[in-house]
């Protein structure tokens, strides 16, 4: 049995709409059996009614500037939010940052590589970077970087070299980036020219002309007096730098492609 | 959806007002406190949702606009844990006679213009708004009970300053 305090605690609950699942059902239910609770129900209810009833009794006119306002709210545009601004400009930013920076490496990678192939190029011709292994054997040099390199690299041999126009002196490892590359050195109507070679993902094949050459594309350029032909191959990159005074961009290819044939 | 609420703000200027109005005390500040909740709400429309309950954000915006104003302009904050007489049981008012009674409903009027502007502000959300008792505690940002607390006290409270008014119109007729 609910006592009568509870009750008159539950009609504020009940006529406010806030009293429900079985308090309710138990409210009702005493609300039915009890006459002087029911009473009291309906005063507090008239008293609530009347309260609700003066809402129509404040009377201010506020016409003009309800309309004005009201104007006002339909010709708000809406602006894109701070946050929104501020998430798209640094998203801008990132992405100007990430290329600009993409750009610089993969521009510095790939004129690093052709400016080291010419100044070893130039240190070989000087005397200053002495051959490792003095030969003129494709086979002795491609054994000798054997296990030296952390990549696989061999030079072609031909049945004869001695038919060749090129002759091989020799070879040695050069530094570049934090690793080894493979020098080769050669000679060819009687100029000498060096031949760099070092994995594709740190070196890149760099120069103002570029010629496609059977699905290879192959830079040409010239830099301090000398020439240099660049291009990747099956994971390598390679620079060959020469100074052959009638330049033709086909002749340095015989020291590979035997004669220029292959 | 951005139209959607702007029809829905619109539609609640009315009800806006009539709060503000009751929280300010005059004409003026109330349209000013409205217009600055509109401007505001459209500015920050981009935090709600198709589900936002968009009325009971307005009128949150609205008081939180009036406390900062308040704080501004210095005024203290109104006490409201005073001793309310408990009218309850004595009211010998019969309640539906302040329903069709005229004269009597304009007393009452006036009775609720006079109390705290706190028990003013929670029966107007609750009687001429119709916020549930939740939506009250979030405009208010207090809990529930004291939601419950208050609309109790604000209803005895309007009881005995009825009381006292009606008391005094009978003695000045007398």
């Amino acid at each position: 049995m609910i006592d009568h305090k509870t009750i008159k605690i539950w009609i504020n609950l009940y006529l406010d709409g806030e009293l429900a699942g079985e308090e309710l059902e138990l409210f009702k239910q005493h609300i039915k059996e009890c006459r002087e609770c029911a009473q009291i129900l309906k005063q507090q209810r008239d008293f609530v009614d009347s309260i609700r009833s003066l809402k129509d009794e404040i009377k201010i006119d506020f016409g003009d500037f309800k309309t004005e306002l009201i104007k006002q709210i339909e010709e708000f545009k809406p602006k894109s939010s701070k946050a929104l601004k501020y998430a798209v400009f640094a998203i801008v930013v990132v992405i100007l940052t990430i290329s600009a920076l993409s750009a610089l490496y993969f521009y510095s990678n790939r004129t690093d590589f052709v400016k080291i192939a010419i100044e070893n190029h130039m240190r070989q011709i000087r005397g200053q970077l002495p051959l490792e292994i003095e030969t003129s054997s494709e086979g002795e040099i491609s054994n000798w970087f054997d296990g030296k390199l952390r990549f696989n690299f061999r030079l072609p041999r031909y049945p004869d070299p001695s038919n060749q126009p090129y002759r091989i002196k020799g070879a040695r490892l050069v530094a570049l980036n934090n690793d080894y590359a493979a020098l080769v050195s050669y000679e060819m109507d009687g100029r000498p020219m060096t031949l760099l070679v070092a994995p594709s993902k740190s070196a890149s094949p760099y120069g103002k002309r570029k010629v496609n050459f059977k699905d290879i594309d192959f830079y040409l350029d010239t830099k301090d007096g000398f020439n240099i032909l660049s291009w990747t191959d099956k994971g390598l990159t390679y620079a060959l730098v020469f100074d052959f005074e009638n330049f033709d961009w086909k002749k340095p290819c015989i020291v590979c492609h035997s004669s220029g044939a292959k | 959806m951005f139209d959607k609420i702007k029809k829905e703000i619109i539609n609640s200027i009315d009800s806006l007002l009539r709060y503000a109005v009751v929280i300010t005390g005059n004409e003026e500040d109330a349209k000013d406190l409205v217009q600055e909740t509109c401007y505001k709400a459209l500015k920050s429309i981009n935090s709600l949702d198709e589900n936002s309950n968009v009325k009971a954000w307005l009128f949150t915006i609205m008081r939180n606009l009036w406390i900062n104003q308040r704080k501004r302009n210095q005024i203290s904050p109104v006490y409201l844990e005073e001793t309310i007489e408990n009218v309850g049981d004595e009211w010998n008012i019969n309640p539906e006679e302040l329903l069709i009674n005229n004269e009597m409903r304009q007393l009452l009027l006036k009775a609720l213009n006079d109390l705290p502007e706190a028990y003013k502000e929670i029966l107007i959300l609750r009687y001429f708004e119709d916020f549930s008792y939740n939506e009250i505690s979030k405009i208010l940002d207090c809990p529930l009970g004291t939601v419950m607390s208050r609309l109790n006290r604000a209803r005895e409270k309007l009881k005995e300053v009825f009381l006292k008014i009606y008391e005094k119109n009978n003695d000045d007729r007398s």
